[in-house]
């Protein structure tokens, strides 16, 4: 391809928010190119054979915040997306009994009032309050966050709108949402629940991703995460992803080419061409130039600001904020290769929890534990663990009767004391290991291949800075206006033409691709206001 | 493990319902198996009802034990009938509210001695008792799994009790309570129901629960006696006027907004709400409310059959009367304009009309007000003429008769 | 609980006798209202007052306190800080940098501790304003916000939320430095100081330096000022109840069986107690019970007072005027704090307590006989509720531990203390009335401020009991700001 071709666009990062960036840009008639680093498309959505024959969602693994917009617009579904049901959740327990959450509410109400009667009832309130508070939470998803300290009658209109819609909610909703955004998951739920494995099991969806403990404050917000699914009418909150979640950003990179995109990867670029403080393209690590008035970034706010351009660019209060956007990576993944499904002293034999997520959240406690060890530096020597088995649902991601397993672990932080090594990441692998096998005596046995990937991994592989799955801790002062720097929230940079599109702008990670489709919106914008 | 886990849970009276259910017509209730009818289709089971007597297993019914010093004190401040007045033996029916004076639930409470009640309610309500019970010496027990329920209902219900229990029924007054013992088996039966009618409802250790089963089929076998299920009840329910929840209102609980909230002025149980008792829970708003008068009402909605049938007749098609309740919201209009909606509706085979239970705005439910109400012919929206109507549409004096 | 008839008659009684309630009071009779006002224990001040703890040696372990001066203890040189922004000449000889930005960083906290103080002169701001009056109010605070710049709002916006660690950490590299400002943000708090809305924390800390700098009053002013403005007060008399009826406050019974009625009544004890333990609860909506039930009050707080024979010669910088004027901190780095809040998640004390020591007879002299001193030590993490062991047993070990730590750092120290009185959570419980030793009558935390606190059915002072209303720390702008609600709570109780 000639270096003399112009495009309208050039998207950098083929994640799955560039991507859809990419797409919504194509859809409005423009020549879009995405450049990726990595020879295969989706960041941190791919899937990829490790072991032969066993297909994984080698980093992100479930699906439920995709923006529901986005596959009606992309047309998603005729793109090769298809989402499988995941059923359950069941939480083994060290007493050798567990608790379940399956997907009828009936079964889940008799499963819970096993435990605790008031619970069960309370289970269903919450629930309820939760869907309230993800519908009072839905448009701001979609609103482009305005600036509260300015003046621009655009901010003001924003402000306006926010302020409405906040006071529309009445007051007991406002009340209710910002206990949500301003407590910790432990003692929202503690407010409600009883039943200690409960608790631990709900506040785990508060703290995944992020460098908080469950008595953190501000780990309440990410619990409203789990009900998002359900308000768009949804089969269920969360699902497979059909060939695992490679196929969602296959699905988005098909769209895009049909849109005219063009997706090239094994094509990293080394810089954004800034000139007289206007992009003008990029320039890629072979010294290929490539031209736009565009330039989109899906990386992550580090990369965005302070790699792709040079800081002469920026004002200094906006690299200031950016210096100061916390990523703090958490998380790790191990990924596993079965010769047979582990067998759950809990619950013997195989049987509908397999086809559910394994949630190792016994208290919280345990869970307060496992964040003790990650803040003192080092991994957490039980650590809490979601486990799916994809191939339960989805037979060809393993060969017939062998099985996937992708199992979430926290907390692996980034900044682990003496620095991540080969052996490091084996021990913490054994540590995630021994911990299930206490629940699955049979799993040891069953392993015929194992990844073990720590936050330095998933910087490393797909630049993900500190291996932040969210692009970025979901911290209240690195929300919505404060997402990823206040003043710099609605996707636009100080450098006319350079746009930021990655999961570090509003409204953040978890495979939801709306800041992808809301920064082409604030591109289509600003061109047509040029035009 | 799981199998067993995951089944759908049944009654007490499982074993004996089950191989009656000749439709396989098993249906849902709070989280149990039941039957909608026995036969493939509910006439006999509706005719049962009315005629002679009809067998209902209601054991799904949540069912708490409310004891301590503090228990009448407790359920004052949680409902709006006065519950400290009631004597033992006595059954009240209540709703219960949000502090709005919103409807939470509505069910029975039975005070079994001074310091003892049975509260049933159509959801859990442990939480909320619990709640309530902030402070009081009680003790509450979900006795739901505890209990199996019948309710024997009809005009020969009386004389099939009669024919098993150990002592004679005579006595036992419209909402009382008293202990009995059939066919060994210490119960309580309660002349309480869902129907409208005269009937029984029998309060059965869960252990015994079949032995008492097969007594009344035995001994009610001369006089008719019929398993009937959840499609019977609705009809005759129907008849009787009485409101059901998830049906005819939602619980605020888990109503979205606020419209979908209802006081029990709304669902006219104004005779339920007794102001002149102490604080209890939507006290104040109930008193304004009842100052300002209800913005809606709970009314019976008879359809003029010849406006309906002439919607039917105009499309060359006999008029479609639905023998099986309707739980759906249909759009009422006065003049054109739409005053409300029907919850649940039914052809009566009793009184040879097509009811339906109804929620209007003031001023428009006045009995007798003129109405439309929206019917569907062929695909079409049209509009039959109907008429307000006083509940309960049917109430024999058998119901009450000692 | 209906008043009987013979009763005497008031147009408000207030309870509790703290600050808060004194002012109450006295704004209430100022505006011609016949108003008794019935405080517990002997003595006035609640929380703030002083207790004699030895013969002839006072404190008051909870009064404000307004020197801006700091000093951290640890290895090597103390560290001297000043809040209000003074150079640092040891910071200086630590980090060059950090000496650099102290004055400034000081300044913007002061600057967000101003913005907290204008907030805290009205009722919290509410999302469904209603009527021009309280839309104006809120106009005005957006004034307010906007009037502190674009940096400045952006600066408040992003430290509002934050932890302190992370806002010390953007800032400076020193370790003491930020030892001793991390464990600023936790003062009574059940939090660690990686914990969001530490940052806050800290700032409303400074928020009450500023105002107890403003009016250094003691209770006893307010005192004469409540009897002045006609105030009945009697002393050592308990509040059995309060008396509603169809949802209003209809009078108050005491010890005795007396009854009072009255049309008002102000309450300044915790929202727990004044809400739950003095009415019947079938007068509230259960949810109204829950959200007040849930109401975190979590005290962490050892208070020690000590009785010294003599001031500690210490080893402090000469450049301090006096140095032990301030407070002296013993919280090495952030980690250490932080490792100290870990045991409290667990029910356990902290091995290593981060301490502060403020020695009040310096510009108090009277507080001690003649030569002598009083040293207040304050010790924390000790949570109220612990999961194993008894708080009797642990006192003295907690005591002994805090004073041999005090001792490395301050030698001789140990060696001047001739009496002392250790106030673990539960003696501040029953000597100050404080829930569960919790100073602030309901923690600080982001989500029990403003118009959360103390419950949203109650945040402007008025509860859902007609003619109750209710002051004190447990309400809006919250501990250390003695007066205010009292003021505000008078003000609405007397706004028709």
């Amino acid at each position: 391809m000639s270096s003399r071709q112009n495009w309208d666009v050039i998207v950098v990062g083929g994640g799955h928010n560039g991507l859809v960036n990419a797409a919504y840009l194509a859809r409005a008639g423009r020549k879009v190119l995405v450049l990726e680093r990595r020879p295969v498309l989706g960041g941190a959505a791919v899937s990829e054979q490790i072991f032969p024959g066993f297909t994984f969602s080698v980093f992100s693994y479930v699906v439920s915040l995709l923006r529901p917009e986005i596959i009606r617009d992309l047309e998603l579904p005729r793109h090769g997306l298809q989402i499988l049901p995941l059923e359950s959740t069941v939480t083994p327990l060290p007493n050798g009994d567990y608790l379940g959450s399956w997907g009828d509410a009936d079964l889940t109400r008799r499963e819970i009032y096993r435990h605790s009667p008031s619970d069960a009832e309370a289970s269903v309130e919450y629930g309820h309050l939760m869907v309230h508070m993800a519908k009072a939470v839905k448009p701001i998803l979609s609103l482009v966050p305005p600036d509260p300290t300015s003046l621009a009658p655009s901010d003001l209109r924003g402000m306006l709108q926010l302020g409405r819609h906040l006071r529309s909610l009445g007051r007991d909703q406002f009340h209710a949402l910002y206990k949500l955004l301003t407590m910790s998951s432990a003692d929202y739920l503690d407010e409600w629940f009883e039943f200690g494995p409960l608790k631990a099991t709900k506040a785990a969806s508060g703290i995944i991703g992020t460098f908080l403990g469950p008595r953190s404050p501000g780990s309440a917000y990410v619990l409203l995460h789990h009900y998002m699914g359900e308000i768009d009418g949804a089969f269920r909150a969360w699902g497979f992803c059909k060939g695992g979640n490679g196929t969602v950003s296959a699905a988005i990179a098909s769209a895009a080419r049909s849109h005219g995109a063009m997706l090239r990867v094994e094509a990293p670029v080394k810089q954004v061409l800034v000139r007289s403080g206007r992009a003008r393209g990029v320039v890629l690590e072979n010294g290929e130039e490539l031209f736009a008035p565009v330039v989109v970034s899906g990386l992550d706010a580090r990369r965005t600001y302070l790699q792709l351009v040079e800081s002469k660019e920026l004002p200094e209060d906006l690299l200031q904020q950016i210096r100061r956007f916390r990523f703090r990576g958490s998380s790790g993944k191990v990924n596993l290769a079965l010769s047979e499904l582990p067998n759950f002293t809990c619950l013997p034999g195989i049987g509908a929890h397999h086809r559910g997520a394994i949630s190792i959240s016994p208290s919280i406690d345990y869970l307060e534990r496992a964040f003790d060890d990650a803040k003192a530096g080092g991994f957490s020597k039980r650590p809490y663990m979601d486990i799916v088995f994809p191939s339960m649902i989805d037979p060809n991601m393993a060969p017939p009767g062998k099985h996937v397993a992708s199992i979430f672990v926290q907390y692996a932080p980034y900044h682990i004391e003496g620095g991540w090594t080969d052996a490091r990441r084996e021990a913490f692998g054994d540590a995630v290991i021994e911990t299930l096998s206490a629940y699955a005596p049979n799993l040891k046995s069953a392993i015929v291949g194992r990844q073990v990937i720590t936050p330095a991994d998933i910087e490393q592989k797909i630049g993900l800075t500190e291996g932040n799955i969210f692009q970025g801790e979901l911290a209240l002062q690195q929300l919505f206006f404060q997402r990823p720097a206040l003043r710099w929230s609605s996707y636009n940079t100080p450098i006319r033409g350079y746009y930021h599109c990655g999961a570090s702008t509003h409204p953040g990670g978890g495979v939801m691709g709306a800041a992808g489709r809301l920064a082409a919106f604030r591109i289509l914008a600003d061109s047509g206001a040029r035009a | 493990m799981p199998p067993t886990g995951l089944m759908l849970k049944t009654t007490p009276f499982h074993a004996r319902t089950a191989p009656l259910v000749l439709g396989q017509t098993w249906r849902r209730w709070a989280g149990h198996a039941v039957a909608s009818a026995y036969d493939w289709t509910h006439e006999r089971e509706y005719a049962a009802v009315r005629n002679a007597a009809a067998l209902f297993d209601v054991s799904p019914l949540h069912k708490y034990r409310i004891t301590g010093p503090d228990a009448a004190r407790l359920l004052d401040r949680m409902v709006t009938r006065n519950v400290a007045k009631s004597k033992p033996g006595q059954v009240l029916y209540t709703p219960w509210c949000d502090a709005r004076g919103k409807t939470i639930d509505d069910g029975t409470i039975s005070r079994l001695d001074d310091s003892t009640f049975r509260l049933t309610s159509a959801e859990p309500n442990f939480r909320w008792l619990q709640l309530n019970a902030f402070r009081l010496d009680v003790e509450i027990q979900d006795e739901s799994d505890d209990y199996g329920t019948l309710a024997l209902q009809g005009p020969l219900s009386r004389a099939v009790l009669t024919a098993v229990a150990d002592r004679s029924l005579d006595e036992l007054k419209y909402f009382r309570l008293m202990d009995a013992r059939i066919a060994g088996v210490d119960l309580q039966v309660s002349r309480t129901g869902y129907t409208g009618d005269l009937g029984y409802e029998l309060w059965i250790p869960t252990g015994q629960a079949l032995a008492v089963w097969d007594a009344l089929m035995s001994a009610g076998a001369g006089y008719g006696i019929t398993p009937a299920g959840i499609w019977a009840l609705d009809v005759v329910r129907i008849e009787a006027g009485l409101v059901m929840l998830d049906v005819d209102y939602h619980s605020s609980r888990h109503a979205m907004i606020e419209e979908q909230k209802s006081s029990p002025y709304e669902l006219s149980l104004d005779w339920t709400v007794q102001l002149d008792k102490e604080a209890f829970n939507g006290k104040r708003a109930l008193q304004d409310e009842q100052a300002r008068g209800p913005a809606w009402r709970f009314v019976g909605i008879e359809v003029d059959l010849d406006s309906f049938e002439a919607l039917y007749s105009t499309a060359h098609l006999v008029p479609a009367l639905p023998t099986i309740a309707w739980r759906t919201s249909v759009p009422i209009y006065r003049q054109g304009e739409q005053v409300g909606y029907g919850s649940s509706g039914c052809w009566s085979p009793l009184l040879k009309k097509y009811l339906v239970l109804a929620h209007l705005r003031a001023p428009h439910f006045a009995p007798d007000t003129p109405v439309e109400m929206e019917v569907t012919v062929e695909h079409q929206r049209k509009r039959a003429n109907a008429w307000v109507r006083k509940l309960p549409f049917f109430d024999p004096p058998r119901k009450k008769a000692s | 609980m209906n008043v009987a008839r013979g009763a005497r008659i008031f147009d408000a009684v207030v309870i509790g006798g703290d600050v808060d309630g004194l002012v109450a009071a006295a704004r209430l009779a100022g505006s011609g209202s016949k108003v008794l006002l019935i405080n517990e224990s002997d003595a006035l001040g609640g929380a703030a007052r002083e207790l004699e703890f030895a013969p002839g040696y006072r404190a008051a372990p909870f009064a404000p306190v307004s020197s801006a001066t700091l000093v951290a203890l640890g290895d090597g040189e103390p560290l001297v800080l000043d809040l209000a922004g003074a150079p640092s000449e040891s910071l200086a000889r630590r980090s060059a940098s950090d000496a650099a930005c102290w004055p400034e960083f000081a300044r913007r906290m002061q600057a967000l501790a101003g913005f907290l103080s204008e907030l805290y002169r009205a009722p919290p701001p509410r999302i469904d304003a209603e009527g021009f009056g309280e839309f104006l109010a809120l106009a005005n605070l957006g004034l307010k916000f906007r009037n502190l710049g674009r940096t400045g709002m952006a600066e408040l916006l992003r430290t509002l939320p934050i932890p302190i660690a992370d806002l010390l950490d953007d800032e400076f590299e020193t370790p003491a430095l930020k030892g001793l400002l991390a464990a600023q943000g936790v003062m009574d708090l059940a939090q660690g100081p990686t914990a969001a809305g530490t940052a806050f924390s800290f700032l409303h800390r400074q928020a009450g330096r500023l105002a107890a700098a403003r009016q250094e009053v003691p209770a006893r002013a307010y005192e004469q000022r409540a009897l002045e403005s006609g105030v009945m007060i009697e002393r050592s008399r308990k509040v059995y109840g309060i008396a509603v009826r169809d949802g209003r406050a209809t009078g108050v019974v005491l010890d005795a069986g007396e009854e009072i009625a009255c049309r008002t009544v102000i309450s300044s004890l915790d929202p727990n107690r004044s809400l739950l333990e003095l009415i019947d609860p079938r007068h509230h909506d259960p949810e109204f019970i829950h959200a007040v039930r849930n109401i975190r009050y979590r005290g962490v707080t050892t208070k020690i007072l000590l009785a010294l024979a003599a001031l500690p010669t210490t080893v402090l910088p000469r450049a301090v005027a006096n140095p032990l004027a301030g407070g002296l901190v013993i919280a090495p780095t952030i980690r250490d704090v932080e490792r100290a809040y870990e045991a409290t998640k667990y029910g356990r004390c902290s091995e290593e307590p981060f301490l502060e020591i403020r020695f009040p007879s310096i510009t108090q002299p009277d507080l001690a006989p003649t030569g002598r001193h009083v040293a207040i030590l304050h010790v924390q993490y000790t949570p109220y509720r612990l999961r194993e062991g008894a708080w009797s047993a642990l006192r003295d070990s907690i005591a002994d531990q805090a004073i041999a730590r005090v001792d490395r750092h301050l030698p001789g120290f140990a060696s001047l203390v001739l009496d002392q009185l250790v106030l673990t959570p539960p003696d501040i419980e029953s000597r100050f009335g404080l829930r569960e030793g919790a100073v602030s009558q309901g923690e600080m935390a982001l989500d029990q401020i403003l118009f959360m606190r103390p419950v949203p059915a109650a945040a402007r002072y008025a509860t859902p009991i007609e003619g109750l209303f209710l002051c004190g720390a447990g309400t809006h702008p919250g501990v250390g700001l003695h007066g205010i609600s009292g003021e505000l709570a008078a003000r609405a109780a007397t706004a028709k």
